[in-house]
């Protein structure tokens, strides 16, 4: 009864049920409305993003000297910044920034993150307390003063930008880790695996890790909402990246100078910055519900 | 008994249907249930999980979810209908004539009241008594449910009784009132079955002394036998039978209750002299029933009009109702009693004289931490569990040896002490020439792949991320180094050898049923191909159909993979069943150890005595002992001095039972009892159970 080692009658079963989980996991996403939505706004500023050169008729450094600080007009659709760059241009090259640097200090978070909330959650024991009370102590300080002395002390740069984002996000992403790590731990094939001589690093990763990834992956794009608020906060107190980078915070931040006179350099990277964070956290909140909804 | 007949039911039920309001449409849950239930009397109401038993009797108490209904019939009770009612005038007609007791007396009783106080509650709101009055009635109460000390237990709160207290307590809290009908569901699944026996009794005098009508629900056919007077088999939402309790377990006609009958193991079965068939085919599920009798996909008897159309149920015998078409049928067959389908009996006899396992003085014993402020510094006093307190035992190839007890006797740490999974305190434990006393992580891989374990809750037991294929192949893969190419095939073959088809191979747990989890988990166990498999409790959350499906596995992969087992169950038939040798284990120590016929039959220890007239047989032909224990078992954190067991035996002799530890007496070929008795007296008791049918 036992068929050749490439047996047909299993791998097509094995496409099948593959593609089905693909289909499954979609299928969260498009049922909820709130997700959708967010969903829609993110995308909206991802392809901007990714077209930026064709949407755009400037540069975001071309400066124009007859045409500083003006509104919206045919020449320049947003209008145009104190040195008489098209605000258009600016915005979505500053997407392209931001886009790229949110979701990667979050997933250097999360690694960070979840290295160290695994290791405390399985081993236990002084292994647990030490990496608690150091995360702990780095949680007691407010972020932006840790912002604050990371990029002061190491100088601004993306990179220095993305540390800073990395260390004041990783303890929260570790608690949570921790806490599914220290409830799955229980589970019996965790104790199988241990009986089957497995090394802690493969039951952490392999078998443990899987089981949590429903509550990390929401918590992490929540988290990319709250990195672009970050990197935003950041360009505003001028601690991001230097000029003359299209960073909406600094954006704003210099646009504040001439409020009185031009409003709109400081909306539109308002605009953009809270569109972004919206839909991020739409997205973020109405993932959760779906996937909640038959716990 | 006639002149009930002519009195009018206290319930009465005719037709009832009820369903369940899902996404996809109504789910019928019940159908077509019709009974009676006279004063005095007790009908249970037996069936495996997804039956639709609890369903009935939430339907009666009004108890449904939100998304429940009656969707037809009727419900009499004391002569009012119930049905179309409002929620007031339920009250009103139910009143306090209609108790319910469930399944974990820890949620039935309010956590912050007084044991006191929750019961006087009773009886103050429906019968407008006065506190003092009331307290009286309470203590009357308490001491009919035989707890010790009532005045002091009206003082406690819930979680400082112990879980047969907390049920005795329900129970009376159900009865203060004298209500006419006590609808039980399931009321001592949750208990030791020394503690069950003493609950039972109590149901049993109350009910005389009161003249209830109860309502029994249970998936368990031992207390069903010995509780009820009728009993009504349930399936997929529709009795299928009704009788006596005499005319059901002794003469079934249903083809289902008769396979029911088949798969639970007796008392007195061992493995070499009978089968347990199981039921093939699974459950179906409600929303997709087959057309004609519901049974029919896994009956042995069916015929082409099964198919085609419903069976009615209907008298086949004066009092004793059916649900199928060749029920005359059957009721005039003789049945051959179960043949195992071509294995030889004890074919290992001359095996080798080593044995492959043994322990010498095993202690493990649990640190833990009193509650004081003290402690979070380290400075409190640290009590110990001592969980495994100088076990000894030794395990030939290929035998099995099963290990019993109630709860916290140590039975599990045991199991996880050998292992790997605990570290023993101090002692020796000796596996292949191998020293097993290390941890498993320092455990070599050799070591290792010898020695693997089937866990007790198949829902988390499987990782729900992988595939079950995958999840077969990591040992494989790991332990015997075998390639990925050639690792789908023998996962294949492991999949057929615990009969599940091929198809399972890419399924993901969360698809698969009780029983095919624990197919999985077994095939996972010896696909690495382990000479000793410990089995910790691995039937005790499926039902008896499935339980019985996979002890057969058990036995057919031990005799074709030569595997020895030990097998840990609080279930004693199943034990028997299943092993060869048996320890009996009591707070940490073995009370008795020897060969499983020894072990079930005179001389005993105590304490065996005791579990064995406890056990509720699926048989009411049997004669059994009934030998309650008092008290509850003491914590293990501070065991009592000497014999372990002296607080709560019934043969207690002395003070040599408080200060002295037992010896060892050899009553036979390696059987060992571990009592102050001497063994002429012990060989003097006569058996606990005596099956009228051997």
């Amino acid at each position: 009864m036992t068929k050749s080692p490439q047996d047909p009658s299993v791998a097509p079963l094995k496409r099948r049920a593959r593609w089905r989980r693909v289909r499954d996991a979609l299928a969260v996403v498009t049922s909820s409305k709130i997700a959708l939505v967010g969903l829609v706004l993110v995308g909206f500023w991802v392809l901007l993003a990714i077209f930026a050169p064709l949407v755009s008729p400037y540069g975001p450094l071309e400066q124009d000297r007859d045409a500083m600080n003006e509104g919206p007009s045919l020449r320049h659709f947003l209008g145009t910044d104190h040195l008489g760059r098209d605000l258009w241009a600016r915005v979505i090259y500053g997407a392209r920034t931001i886009l790229v640097l949110a979701p990667l200090s979050v997933l250097s978070a999360l690694l960070v993150g979840t290295i160290l909330g695994l290791t405390g959650g399985y081993f236990g024991g002084w292994i647990d307390e030490v990496v608690m009370r150091i995360l702990d102590a780095i949680m007691a300080f407010p972020p932006i003063l840790l912002y604050l002395i990371i990029i002061v002390a190491l100088g601004p740069s993306a990179m220095n930008v993305v540390l800073a984002i990395t260390i004041t996000g990783a303890p929260g992403i570790a608690r949570l880790v921790r806490s599914m790590a220290l409830d799955i731990r229980t589970r019996e094939y965790i104790a199988a695996a241990e009986l089957r001589g497995e090394n802690p690093l493969y039951i952490m990763f392999v078998e443990i890790l899987p089981n949590a990834r429903g509550p990390i992956i929401v918590d992490a794009m929540l988290r990319v909402g709250y990195a672009v608020f970050a990197i935003g906060t950041l360009g505003f107190l001028g601690l991001g990246l230097p000029p003359p980078s299209p960073d909406w915070g600094s954006m704003v931040s210099t646009g504040r100078q001439y409020i009185f006179i031009s409003i709109w350099a400081v909306l539109w990277p308002s605009v953009a910055i809270s569109s972004l964070v919206i839909g991020l956290n739409l997205f973020a909140d109405g993932l959760r519900e779906e996937s909640m909804k038959y716990q | 008994m006639q002149e009930q007949r002519s009195k009018t039911p206290v319930l009465k039920i005719d037709n009832l249907a009820i369903s369940y309001e899902t996404r996809k449409g109504d789910v019928s849950a019940v159908r077509d249930v019709s009974f009676r239930i006279y004063r005095g009397e007790v009908l249970g109401l037996v069936g495996e999980s997804g039956c639709g038993k609890s369903t009935v009797a939430f339907g009666i108490a009004n108890f449904l979810d939100r998304n429940g209904k009656i969707v037809n019939g009727s419900i009499l009770f004391q002569g009012q209908e119930l049905r179309g009612r409002g929620q007031e005038e339920l009250r009103r007609l139910r009143g306090n004539q209609m108790s319910m007791v469930y399944q974990d007396p820890l949620s039935a009783l309010n956590p912050c009241l007084r044991i006191g106080e929750q019961m006087a509650e009773t009886l103050i709101v429906h019968r407008n008594l006065g506190k003092h009055e009331a307290k009286t009635r309470c203590l009357e109460m308490l001491e009919r449910v035989y707890m010790p000390d009532p005045e002091a237990m009206l003082k406690r709160y819930p979680h400082q009784l112990s879980g047969g207290q907390q049920q005795r307590v329900v129970i009376g809290m159900a009865l203060l009132n004298n209500p006419a009908l006590l609808i039980t569901d399931e009321p001592t699944t949750a208990l030791d079955v020394t503690v069950e026996a003493g609950v039972l009794d109590l149901i049993a005098d109350l009910r005389r002394d009161f003249d209830t009508a109860i309502l029994y629900i249970s998936h368990n056919l031992g207390v069903i036998a010995y509780v009820s007077d009728r009993v009504g088999v349930m399936y997929t939402g529709e009795l299928v039978e009704q009788a006596s309790v005499d005319d059901v377990f002794l003469n079934p006609l249903h083809p289902y209750t008769l396979a029911l009958m088949e798969c639970v193991p007796k008392l007195g079965e061992s493995k070499d002299l009978s089968f347990l068939p199981p039921i093939r085919g699974r459950v179906p599920s409600p929303v997709n029933l087959p057309p004609g009798c519901i049974f029919e996909p896994r009956c042995d008897y069916a015929r082409d009009v099964c198919r085609q159309k419903h069976p009615e149920l209907r008298d086949i015998l004066p009092e004793h109702a059916a649900r199928c078409h060749l029920a005359e049928q059957i009721a005039s067959e003789e049945r051959p009693p179960a043949e195992r389908p071509g294995v030889a009996a004890a074919a290992v006899e001359e095996e080798a004289e080593e044995p492959i396992l043994q322990a010498e003085h095993l202690k493990t014993y649990y640190t833990q931490r009193s509650q004081s402020v003290l402690s979070l510094f380290g400075l409190g006093e640290k009590g110990q569990v001592k969980a495994v307190d100088d076990i000894s035992f030794q395990l030939r190839k290929a035998r099995t040896l099963g290990v019993v007890g109630e709860s916290g006797c140590g039975k599990s740490t045991l199991a996880k002490t050998i292992v790997g999974l605990e570290s023993p305190l101090s002692g020796e434990m000796e596996f292949l020439g191998f020293d097993i006393m290390k941890p498993v992580r320092k455990r070599s891989d050799a070591l290792v792949k010898e020695l693997q374990m089937v866990f007790q809750n198949p829902d988390s037991t499987l990782n729900p991320s992988f595939s079950v294929g995958y999840q077969i192949g990591r040992p494989l893969r790991r332990l015997r180094k075998v390639s990925r190419r050639k690792a789908r095939e023998e996962v294949l073959s492991l999949l057929e050898a615990v009969r599940l088809d091929r198809s399972y191979y890419t399924r993901v747990p969360r698809q698969l049923s009780g029983g095919e989890k624990q197919r999985v988990a077994l095939a996972r166990a010896i696909a690495a191909h382990p000479k000793l498999v410990l089995c910790d409790e691995p039937t005790s959350s499926l039902d008896v159909s499935v339980q019985a499906a996979i002890l057969n596995l058990l036995l057919e992969l031990q005799r074709e993979f030569d595997i020895t087992m030990v097998f840990i169950s609080h279930d004693l038939s199943v034990v028997r069943f299943f092993s060869d040798y048996v320890a009996v284990m009591y707070l940490g120590k073995i009370c008795e150890i020897g060969p499983a016929e020894a072990i079930y039959s005179p001389p005993y220890h105590p304490y065996t005595e005791a579990l064995l007239s406890a056990v509720p047989i699926p048989d009411p032909s049997a004669e059994q002992k009934a030998i309650r224990l008092t008290g509850t078992v003491p914590s293990a954190l501070d065991p009592p001095q000497g014999c372990r067991f002296h607080t709560r035996c019934p043969r207690f002799l002395g003070d040599i039972c408080e200060d002295k530890e037992p010896p060892g007496e050899e009553a036979g070929d390696g059987h060992w009892i571990y009592c102050h008795i001497p063994l002429e007296e012990l060989r003097k008791v006569e058996a606990v159970v005596s099956l009228t049918r051997e």
